[in-house]
């Protein structure tokens, strides 16, 4: 178990290196002198030499990627051209958006595939499990800034049981918050739907088909125990793996549905950063997402490692 | 004395044949009744018939299952799991995942006795736990009952499913090749133990088995199956020393250790169960049989040889 | 006992009218995609505009046809490039030494860190706007996928008995990938050809909705839905058809790739 922790985390901290390099590298060659970009058009070349200097822009490649390693390590990730404020600031100001809708997303399609997926095994083969199985392939497919528009016409426009625009931060009540962050993350959790769905079934129907549910109803023991206790405790572990991959993506895939809602998250940081190219947001925004997708990803494999047994006595197949 | 189990001309089918046809017979208390018959012939079937745990494309076309005098075919899913669960202990053959993987020994092997007496007795069920481990065979009880399956060998998993089925002193344990997938050694060790088990439990078994030798040990009562009927069934002596069906006599002769003359190769009985077989309205052994006559194409019927012996041959 | 192949089956169909709206708009144009008709704004459908005009006046039905076109040439373009460099990468991978091998896959991983539409936008600033960089804006993040899958099908052939059989009366690893592994790869690579066009469609029309992918005036049916946003509850009946052509788009290849797979492992299954 150590050595796998430990193998893990290296492969990890790789992964990192080679997202911050591969975020540095990419974002450098974003076209427009930043200093120029700063200054205007008809600064003197004595002025953008000297702001070019003081964003270490006359340092060699090399060097410039390490220092702004070594300050991201320092959780230091410079300062916003648009905003005049530092990036880190920025992002943390931002955060509880996106993490809340990314969390209350993740748990709806969690919660309902479990029960789509139980509802499935069940009907196997029947009208039910094809029409769930249907269902959720459709809404999967719809693309969610269509959904979302839907959505505001019917449950902002006509009904009126959302708001239609903003955000209510939980400070100023849990309520008015929790209406305000519902309808999007419905929205989010949908997308995710068929995938977490499909595997739930399937690995119900593989867990339910397994010899241990025959031991259940020799031994007698009751519906309720054994479906909970017996069968749906192996069938959790794949989807655990990919429910952790699915969150980790959604961090970073919010951009759409923040935009239309407008919510102040991340993904609106981003499309600013983008839009006017302010380089040293746009590194740390990238940075962050990608960092906590790896984080993510790493968390997961571990959780998994510790739910199951096989990988925690080291007896499994874990290469 | 009263039966433990009954089951009266029963016929199972799926969607497209018989897998068990008119098999009938009574097991009486502290009896040992053994199935033998080559794979396919519908013992485990019939076990599972008696469990109520038939796959879920077969069916039950007529005939009755009685245990303990209840008829399980027509109670409902709750008083079924009830009367196994207070009666009945199942050992299966060896196989991967009869254990849960990701729930220790401990947690298994005491919820069928929580499931009877109530969560408090989680405690006595431990005790028993650890006891039954050691009566049969585990030196280090409290080691195997705080692992995980995937630590055990599968010796080890067959002597935690026995004593899992002993758990709430059932009055019948039936077990399904519990000796095959083992190796040489740990068979001989599990079959002891189950001549252990007879000799000081106070109660009924049934065993499918392919081993003669363990059978012959072991068996109050032999059915011998062949394609979904019971051909002969009698007292282990009457089967052993007056074998009346041609597949009975093939059978026994197969047996190394029956043999006298040892230089004689192995006799086998050519051919293997067709689908033809199963289908067929006369005896379905007719094609393999070296004595097979012109009315075996008809229906047979079976024939008391004595009180406890019957065959379904028309020799 | 046959099963019907629905996938396949709705998969077929969806695609079939993607592509049926794609050959109409080089056959027969209505309107021009920027002829506008400032009388007719929001106009219901009608015998001269059979979906409707948007708030310019610009017929919904030619720009919905025309959208056809970049969704399709943008996606089929973009996994092309991405699957091309991808399986080359996981293949590379796949044949080096040990140590080569761990940093390409942890690079890979890294790629892999990057969401879809995260890529796509910090690419598009980097690249600028338009069709061209959308393309391959969108295909590097289809590399990942594709690395992955032509890495993890050439270990697990390089396992299989006919393999070690080539290589031990001497065919060359180059020889062996093109005529012992590819053929097992081709099943695979439909498969996720398919959906990765279904994917590739939703991220092209999600760029083009926040702005950053095809331009005004040209026409996708991301940005149709970004100019129907501002009036969404105004004229909510604008945001509908691009919508639906679009849903049809992304849920035909992706239950299109589905069928294929399906059918195909059916297949192997007789042989």
């Amino acid at each position: 178990m150590h050595r796998y922790i430990l193998k893990r985390i290296l492969s990890a901290l790789l992964v990192l290196l080679f997202v911050s390099l591969i975020t540095f590298v990419v974002i450098s060659v974003i076209p427009g002198d930043r200093a120029i970009l700063a200054l205007g058009i008809d600064a003197t070349q004595e002025s953008v030499d000297a702001v070019r200097a003081s964003m270490g822009l006359d340092k060699p490649f090399l060097e410039r990627y390490f220092d702004w390693l070594s300050s991201a390590i320092r959780l230091d990730l410079g300062v916003s051209d648009v905003y005049g404020e530092k990036v880190g600031a920025l992002i943390l100001s931002r955060l509880p958006v996106t993490f809340s809708l990314t969390l209350f997303s993740i748990l709806i399609a969690t919660v309902l595939s479990v029960v789509l997926g139980l509802i499935c095994q069940i009907k196997k083969g029947k009208l039910a499990d094809g029409l769930i199985r249907g269902s959720v392939i459709l809404t999967s497919a719809l693309p969610s800034f269509w959904i979302s528009l839907v959505a505001l016409i019917f449950f902002c426009g006509k009904l009126k049981w959302f708001p239609v625009n903003g955000y209510i931060s939980p400070a100023k009540g849990f309520f008015p918050f929790l209406r305000s962050i519902t309808l999007p993350s419905i929205i989010l959790a949908l997308g995710e739907l068929s995938l977490l769905t499909r595997m739930f079934r399937s690995s119900l129907i593989k867990s339910f088909d397994e010899d241990y549910m025959i031991a259940c109803r020799v031994k007698g023991l009751g519906k309720m125990r054994s479906m909970i206790h017996y069968g749906l405790r192996s069938a959790c572990i794949a989807p655990l793996t990919l429910i952790g991959n699915q969150a980790a993506k959604l961090l970073g895939g919010t951009v759409v549905v923040e935009t239309i809602f407008s919510l102040p998250g991340i993904g609106r940081l981003l499309l600013v950063a983008v839009e006017q190219h302010d380089i040293p947001l746009l590194q740390g925004v990238v940075l962050f997402i990608t960092t906590m997708v790896v984080l993510m990803n790493f968390l997961t494999d571990i959780f998994v490692a510790i739910a199951d047994p096989l990988i925690r006595q080291g007896e499994g197949s874990v290469k | 004395m009263s039966d433990i189990l009954n089951l009266s001309s029963l016929f199972v089918k799926d969607k497209r044949r018989y897998l068990l046809r008119d098999i009938s017979f009574s097991l009486g208390e502290e009896t040992t009744l053994v199935f033998i018959g080559e794979s396919g012939s519908g013992k485990t079937m019939t076990l599972k018939s008696i469990l109520g745990i038939l796959p879920e494309d077969t069916e039950v076309e007529k005939g009755s299952v009685t245990l303990m005098g209840r008829d399980i075919l027509s109670i409902s899913e709750k008083e079924k799991r009830r009367l196994l669960c207070e009666n009945v202990g199942f050992v299966p053959q060896n196989t991967v995942n009869y254990l849960h993987p990701l729930l220790r020994i401990s947690d298994q092997i005491t919820d069928g006795y929580t499931t009877l007496y109530g969560k408090k007795t989680l405690g006595e069920a431990m005790e028993k736990a650890t006891r039954l481990l050691e009566s049969v065979g585990i030196t280090d009880p409290e080691r195997v009952l705080s692992s995980y399956p995937s630590l055990l060998s599968g010796g080890m998993k067959q002597r935690v499913n026995i004593a899992s089925a002993l758990m709430n002193d059932p009055s019948l344990l039936i077990s399904d090749e519990p000796t095959s997938a083992l190796d040489k050694v740990v068979q001989k060790q599990v079959s002891e133990l189950y001549i252990e088990l007879k000799k000081k439990r106070r109660m009924s078994l049934v065993v499918v088995s392919h081993d003669i030798v363990f059978v012959k040990k072991i068996a109050d009562v032999v059915a011998v199956f062949y394609a979904g009927e019971i051909v002969e069934i009698g007292k282990s002596s009457e089967i052993f020393s007056n074998p009346l069906h041609p597949y009975t006599k093939a059978l026994i002769s197969l047996s190394p250790s029956l043999m006298k003359d040892k230089s004689k190769p192995l006799g086998e009985i050519k051919g293997y169960i067709t689908e033809e077989d199963r289908r067929r309205e006369g005896c379905p052994f007719y094609s393999r049989c070296p004595e097979r006559r012109k009315e075996c194409m008809n229906s047979v019927d079976v024939r008391k040889v004595s009180e406890t012996h019957s065959v379904r041959c028309v020799l | 006992m046959k099963k019907r192949n629905y996938s396949l089956i709705i998969g077929i169909i969806c695609v079939s009218i993607i592509i049926a709206l794609f050959i109409l708009s080089f056959i027969y144009l209505p309107y021009s995609v920027d002829q506008m008709d400032t009388k007719n704004r929001f106009a219901s459908p009608s015998s001269s505009h059979i979906l409707g005009t948007d708030q310019f006046g610009r017929d919904i039905f030619s720009r919905i046809l025309v959208s056809t076109r970049s969704a399709l040439l943008v996606s089929s373009s973009s996994v092309l490039m991405g699957a091309l460099s991808g399986l080359i990468l996981g293949a590379l991978a796949a044949l080096s030494p040990h140590i080569i091998e761990t940093i390409l896959m942890r690079f890979i991983d890294a790629m892999m860190a990057f969401p879809g539409i995260l890529s796509a936008m910090v690419l598009s600033a980097i690249l600028g706007k338009g069709v061209m960089n959308a393309s391959i804006a969108i295909a590097f993040f289809m590399i990942p996928v594709f690395a992955r899958l032509s890495y993890s099908m050439i270990l697990e052939s390089k396992k299989r008995e006919y393999v070690k059989a080539a290589k031990s009366y001497g065919a060359s690893m180059p020889r062996l990938v093109v005529f012992h592994m590819l053929p097992e790869m081709v099943t695979r690579l439909i498969t996720q050809f398919s959906s990765s066009i279904g994917a590739a469609i939703l991220t092209e029309s999600s760029l083009s909705f926040l702005g950053l992918g095809i331009q005004p005036p040209g026409a996708s049916l991301g940005l149709m839905l970004s100019e129907a946003k501002g009036y969404v509850l105004i004229e909510p009946y604008q945001a509908l058809w691009p919508g639906v052509v679009l849903s049809i788009a992304v849920l035909g290849f992706s239950l299109l790739g589905d069928g294929i797979n399906e059918y195909l492992n059916r297949e192997v299954d007789y042989e």
